[in-house]
């Protein structure tokens, strides 16, 4: 009883509004994003409201940004190895324009990946998409009610450097386990789950299940 | 190079060279498709407002490549 008194005394919804309006408005290409507007996913109920839109931390994409740098310079240093020499002179504009194309191709699929690789935290649930490569997907989802456990690890310099880190999360749902990979401020990710918890067991006192 | 067309007809080689680079665009063309058929299957997933669409970039992309294949075909 005294338990369900403590819980009726606190308002954790208006605290977890409070926390999110608090945080700098971040535009669609960034990492973490509280309370975006102009987004909706295809199984968005009615009602449900979507309160952060996170990606992996964007310093996760210097590797293949790096790549690209590199494969764009490439082609300054020919006359220094001049391996294609026996090919004719015509297909010389072809190839430097395929060359071209072919980082455009490579980069465009990257950044895809990095935009589309989403994980979304809902009022009711939480949804991960995970866009593998250009031919894999899985999108799979939980209910907040069916978390059991949520905890995040940082490992490595650049995720203690850069405050990113794994956020993992047990539930009781068809998939057990989620992990949402490289995700910025991952202490606040946690903190807004477990008030969304806290809302939910508040929610079944209450006689208030949506 | 030199010593592989005087054992083999030079005519065939660079009909086997061509061949090849149109193989490799012909692939590229392929996944460029893919690419806008990806963009086309998460812009139902999730709906994201920004102009212009990813869809509309990917679907440029690819008629850059059929035009780069198409161009290729003409004049090598």
């Amino acid at each position: 009883m005294d338990a369900k008194k403590k819980l009726n005394t606190i308002n954790p919804t208006a605290d977890l509004h409070k926390k999110l309006e608090g945080y700098p408005k971040k535009g669609i290409f960034s990492s973490f994003i509280p309370k975006p507007k102009n987004i909706r996913f295809e199984t968005q109920e009615e009602l449900e409201k979507v309160l952060l839109l996170l990606r992996r931390h964007v310093i996760t994409n210097a590797p293949w940004i790096l790549t690209a740098i590199v494969l764009v310079i490439i082609p300054f240093f020919y006359s220094f190895f001049p391996f294609l020499d026996f090919l004719p002179a015509r297909y010389f504009p072809f190839l430097i324009v395929g060359w071209y194309l072919l980082i455009v191709g490579f980069v465009f699929e990257k950044f895809l990946l990095w935009f589309y690789n989403i994980y979304i935290v809902t009022d009711e649930r939480i949804i991960d998409v995970d866009f593998y490569h250009i031919l894999y997907k899985v999108i799979s989802d939980a209910k907040i009610d069916k978390i059991q456990d949520v905890s995040y690890e940082q490992k490595g310099i650049f995720q203690a450097f850069f405050n990113y880190g794994d956020i993992l999360i047990q539930t009781a749902a068809e998939k057990t386990q989620f992990v949402f990979e490289s995700i910025p401020n991952p202490d606040e990710v946690v903190t807004v789950i477990n008030f969304l918890i806290a809302e939910e067991e508040q929610e079944v006192i209450e006689g208030r299940i949506r | 190079m030199g010593a592989f067309t005087e054992v083999i007809d030079p005519g065939l080689v660079w009909l086997l060279v061509k061949i090849l680079f149109l193989f490799g665009v012909a692939i590229y063309l392929v996944f460029s498709m893919t690419i806008y058929r990806q963009t086309k299957l998460m812009d139902q997933v999730l709906k994201i407002s920004i102009k212009p669409s990813f869809k509309t970039i990917a679907i440029f992309y690819f008629f850059t490549m059929v035009l780069y294949f198409l161009l290729a075909l003409i004049l090598l």
